[in-house]
């Protein structure tokens, strides 16, 4: 397919870039400040670092206020950041059970190690939207708590044992005996079917929240002929240690943390070739808190594992979830095609002249070429 | 080379986003344009030699670096090894090479070229050229992003190295590109696409 370059004028072109400016950035309205965006609007900001791949709520901030809201555009802005920054180092494999729990729940099992931490969450409250000019007058009182005074978390019960674990213990797992190996970085080569799980989960970890879901609603619902039987076995949202070797002693030095939502989903094995008394894990992990996305991720972990390659699922997630990829590739759509346009225009003009109006004559065979 | 001496050259040689983005700048016109030169900014050249600044700028840890004519105790591939991370290689796995003294034309045919699929691992080599305005070398180039034909003197640059260069470009898309520096913090792009013809003073 052939298309010229935008010759669209380049006044007109600064003309709009000019108007973009000013109608954003001088806009008779008070300014959003970077604090008010990670303030206010956190999700969006982690929703923003996680689909960009870069961890630094301040650039997702700024990047969602230059795209006026855009969280696809405000990906770009940061991914396009992380490009001009050096590599400085390569951190230390982090470890998930390390996790300092902000929120945990455990859905498949009532009483799991440590405590069910609902957190700041929004499940279980009726969605009716208040409209308000500020915030109300009073904030919440603390919960009731029958005149004793609410116990402070220990450290114990920030970082429980995972349900999985519990599982393995009872020798429910399939135990898949991979070896450990290096990481696949998509930042370096672009992942291609097939791949192993490390690319298919850090091509999940960076991809469009909204595709991921769509493609786990589709994997559910199975029109590509997959069960599923899933229960959550962890929803986890806390901080993680970064860690680095220090260039000249070479020990480990923690250089910071990031928060992470990380998930677990135990799959019910049924198929006629797996264990079928045994359950599999798939796991799935993301930049801020973003439980859909980590959920959707995890399911979709080893729904690739049992079925990625018997049917489309590992090329949509290799190949399709990538939100730049495919938000790119649509917005190119509005560069002109003049050219291309113009020639299938005379294709058809030909062939109405040649008087190939009529119906395609069935090839011989009876299969009709389409 | 110890702390007392390490650190301030570190101080020197960290740069600022803004340095950075200039010396990036700087070699990506000088690169584009053959023959015209570009400065690179002024702060870091006070305590950094100035063929290493476009290495400085360019390093990370993705890029083995080389440090020719460095100080005997290799200070200079230290503080690039603290300022950006970068590994320290031997000349032929260099994708970058800083060459503070003249090299030969041996040193420059060891460079890595790349290959036709990935020409992007050529090494990127950065010359300080000698002080003064002696004339000597003259060094014609033509091909892409050379306004016509351009004339460069290129001060304290062996004789054979443009023959040399020849050979190593030869197998284009493969090659290696050349930034000449002088110490007053002008550089000067040679690409692989660029031909060089040695113009000789005296008549043959």
């Amino acid at each position: 397919m052939g298309y010229s370059g935008a010759r669209g004028g380049l006044a007109a072109i600064l003309a709009a870039e000019n108007l973009v400016r000013t109608a954003r950035d001088h806009a008779p309205v008070p300014w959003a400040s970077t604090a008010q965006i990670t303030g206010r609007f956190r999700l969006a900001v982690d929703r923003v670092m996680g689909e960009a791949g870069l961890y630094h709520e301040e650039s997702a901030a700024d990047a969602f206020r230059q795209a006026e809201g855009d969280s696809l555009e405000a990906a770009h802005l940061v991914r396009a950041r992380r490009s001009t920054l050096p590599r400085l180092a390569v951190s230390e494999p982090v470890d998930p059970d390390e996790m300092v729990v902000l929120r945990r729940i455990v859905p498949a099992h009532r009483t799991p190690d440590g405590p069910q931490l609902l957190g700041r969450t929004t499940d279980y409250t009726g969605r009716l939207l208040e409209r308000r000019d500020g915030p109300p007058e009073r904030a919440p009182d603390l919960p009731a708590t029958n005149g004793s005074s609410t116990p402070r978390r220990a450290p114990e019960q920030r970082c429980p044992r995972r349900f999985s674990a519990l599982l393995a213990d009872l020798g429910l797992l399939v135990d898949h005996h991979s070896e450990p190996a290096e990481p696949y970085d998509i930042t370096r080569r672009p992942a291609r079917p097939p791949a192993p799980r490390s690319a298919v989960l850090a091509s999940m970890a960076r991809a469009e929240t909204g595709a991921l879901v769509g493609l786990w609603y589709r994997s559910i619902l199975g029109p590509d002929g997959d069960i599923h039987e899933v229960t959550l076995g962890e929803v986890r949202h806390g901080r993680l240690p970064v860690r680095v070797r220090h260039p000249h002693t070479g020990a480990p030095v923690c250089i910071g943390q990031i928060r992470a939502t990380e998930t677990e989903a135990i799959e019910d094995l049924d198929g006629a070739d797996e264990d079928r008394t045994r359950f599999d894990v798939g796991y799935g992990m993301c930049f801020g808190h973003n439980e859909r996305k980590a959920i959707a991720m995890a399911n979709l972990d080893v729904a690739c594992r049992r079925f990625g390659r018997s049917g489309p699922l590992e090329q949509l997630l290799l190949l399709t979830t990538d939100g730049l990829d495919s938000g790119g590739f649509l917005e190119h759509l509005k560069l002109p095609h003049y050219v291309t346009f113009r020639s299938m225009v005379e294709r058809k003009q030909a062939m109405r002249a040649a008087g190939e109006t009529g119906p395609r004559v069935a090839d011989p065979a009876g299969r009709d070429c389409r | 080379m110890t702390g007392p001496v390490l650190a301030p050259r570190v101080a020197g040689a960290t740069l600022g986003p803004d340095e950075a983005q200039r010396t990036f700048r700087a070699v990506l016109d000088a690169l584009a344009r053959p023959g015209r030169a570009y400065r690179l900014p002024e702060r870091p050249l006070r305590t950094v030699p100035a063929a290493l600044l476009p290495v400085l700028a360019l390093a990370d840890l993705d890029t083995p670096a080389c440090v020719l004519g460095d100080d005997p105790d290799g200070g200079w591939q230290q503080v690039l090894a603290t300022v950006t991370s970068a590994p320290a290689a031997a000349l032929p796995q260099a994708r970058l090479v800083a060459a503070l003294r003249p090299l030969s034309g041996d040193e420059l045919l060891a460079l890595r070229r790349g290959t036709a699929a990935a020409p992007e691992d050529g090494a990127l080599l950065s010359i300080a050229l000698a002080d003064g305005d002696s004339g000597e070398p003259r060094w014609q180039l033509a091909g892409p992003g050379v306004a016509g034909r351009n004339v460069i003197t290129p001060v304290g640059l062996p004789g054979q190295l443009a023959a040399a260069r020849a050979q190593a470009v030869a197998g284009f898309p493969a090659g290696v590109d050349l930034l000449l520096v002088s110490p007053d913090g002008r550089v000067l792009g040679i690409p692989r696409t660029t031909a060089v013809t040695v113009i000789s003073e005296e008549a043959s």
